[in-house]
């Protein structure tokens, strides 16, 4: 019987080390030898695909990189994707974000992997760069936007942006869309832009923020939503340009198995050896 | 060439933070970690300066002499290194907590009450068994819920039950928080580790 609590005792105070490096090995493999895991689109990001699907081309989209680069793993390839699909389209972004980094990663590692023929800056797209203020900048931003970002990423004055001409305010945006990591997020887009100026939004959001997004889709206040990595990688098969996401995917299930076998055990093994010890005392 | 660079700097300081995990606390992590608080900081800094340069100095000398009141309210934020007019920083930080909870404020009760409680009037008959039961599931949810945070009667007999139903359900969105939690801190890794060995490693073994 001790030799029995004594097994429990150690899988429930297991090395940390030795999962890390049970986790590493089982994501490691999947990345160097992807298996090709089937992907099922979600009822959510399909409602994404078939919005943007319907907007009529040129029509401008507010798109919030509110990220920085330690979101930038499960945010970007959304990004990547939702960006790439608005260029298909022929609608016309604008790039925008409240973090300090969010504009610049724009320019670092969507807009270069973008496939955009004759698409010219200024033009087809703009990045007008960081929003400074949370939700108060956001709120000056919708009612005017030059009042806030008077220039944009590269400096330029944004009334000498030819696709800007038009565009004075949120009540110009055919759809916003926000990736986010936390504040600003999409709370404040919906008190901003779809509360108070009748903006669709979209969500590209981080897998933690899913349960309390959840609410605003059922009450049919968020257009829809992708799901971190996954959503991601159901966007890429949807549009046709799978990438990263797709590819890491096997990786991802890899691990969540192993973490679900190392819960299941050690709930066992805690379990176990509370029958154990019951059964001594008595 | 500046590429390559950057490659290398980014492999070994990804390496450097990871291996906080195996051997434990050690040098290379913490040169790591500060690196990336210095940088961040100073990032926040060129950014926040470009901010105030482009909507508050550059207006100002173009004839808006009103921005002067807000650059005056912003420096007023440092007085809070001095004891003596340390009491000047907080007309700044209450207009900035005033005006924001004004803002967000606005909207509150639209977004995350009305529309909430519209959505949870669902229907349990003319529509799949399924759809039914699920509505079902969700309002016993949300009234238990609701119930557990009722503190003005006493929750003792049935009353307690409806009360356990309650954590219960929140039990669940916890569980559901941890679950998504794990998955992004997981997504961030494998953006690592794919950075390390597709980017890194397979180009330097000439594999990629």
């Amino acid at each position: 019987m001790n030799e029995n609590k004594g097994i429990f005792d150690k899988i429930e105070n297991m090395n940390v080390r030795i999962i890390y490096i049970l986790i590493i090995i089982c994501i490691a493999i999947p990345i160097i030898r992807p298996v090709g895991l089937p992907i099922q689109i979600s009822e959510s990001t399909m409602s994404v695909y078939d919005f943007i699907e319907k907007l009529p081309e040129g029509s401008v989209v507010l798109v919030g990189f509110e990220t920085g680069a330690a979101g930038w793993p499960e945010l970007g390839p959304q990004l990547n994707i939702f960006m790439q699909h608005i260029f298909d389209k022929n609608l016309k972004p604008i790039i925008v974000s409240g973090n300090v980094d969010g504009a610049q990663l724009a320019e670092m590692y969507t807009i270069p992997q973008m496939n955009k023929p004759g698409k010219v800056y200024g033009k087809d797209w703009v990045n007008l760069g960081y929003i400074a203020g949370g939700e108060s900048g956001i709120a000056a931003f919708a009612s005017s936007i030059t009042s806030i970002t008077p220039r944009d990423y590269f400096n330029t004055p944004v009334e000498n942006l030819e696709m800007m001409k038009d565009i004075k305010s949120a009540a110009d945006f055919k759809l916003a869309i926000v990736c986010s990591w936390g504040t600003p997020g999409h709370s404040d887009y919906l008190r901003q832009y779809t509360t108070n100026f009748g903006v669709p939004l979209i969500v590209g959001a981080q897998t933690t923020t899913v349960p309390g997004l959840v609410p605003y889709y059922q009450s049919k206040q968020v257009v829809g939503y992708t799901s971190g990595l996954r959503g991601a990688g159901e966007y890429e098969v949807l549009t046709h340009h799978p990438g990263y996401a797709v590819a890491s995917l096997d990786a991802a299930s890899s691990y969540h198995l192993v973490v679900f076998v190392l819960i299941v055990i050690g709930n066992l093994a805690m379990v176990a050896k509370r029958f154990t010890t019951k059964k001594e005392v008595t | 060439m500046w590429g390559i660079l950057g490659n290398w700097i980014n492999a070994i300081l990804t390496i450097a933070i990871i291996s906080f995990a195996v051997p434990g606390e050690n040098i290379f992590y913490r040169i790591a970690e500060y690196i990336m608080i210095g940088v961040t900081a100073g990032y926040a800094v060129v950014q926040g300066i470009r901010v105030v340069l482009n909507l508050g100095i550059s207006p100002m000398m173009g004839g808006q002499a009103y921005m002067l009141l807000p650059i005056l309210l912003g420096l007023l934020v440092y007085t809070r290194f001095s004891k003596q007019y340390g009491y000047l920083s907080r007309w700044p930080i209450a207009l900035m907590v005033g005006s924001g909870i004004g803002v967000s404020i606005r909207a509150i009760p639209e977004v995350d009450i009305m529309n909430q409680i519209k959505a949870s009037f669902l229907p349990i008959v003319g529509v799949n068994w399924d759809v039914a039961v699920s509505n079902i599931i969700l309002l016993i949810a949300l009234l238990s819920t609701l119930f557990y945070f009722f503190m003005t009667v006493e929750q003792k007999g049935a009353l307690r039950q409806i009360s356990v139903v309650g954590r219960y359900s929140l039990m669940i969105l916890f569980g559901a928080y941890w679950g998504s939690q794990l998955m992004t801190r997981s997504t961030m890794f494998i953006g690592r580790m794919s950075f390390l060995i597709k980017d890194f490693l397979f180009p330097l073994l000439g594999l990629g």
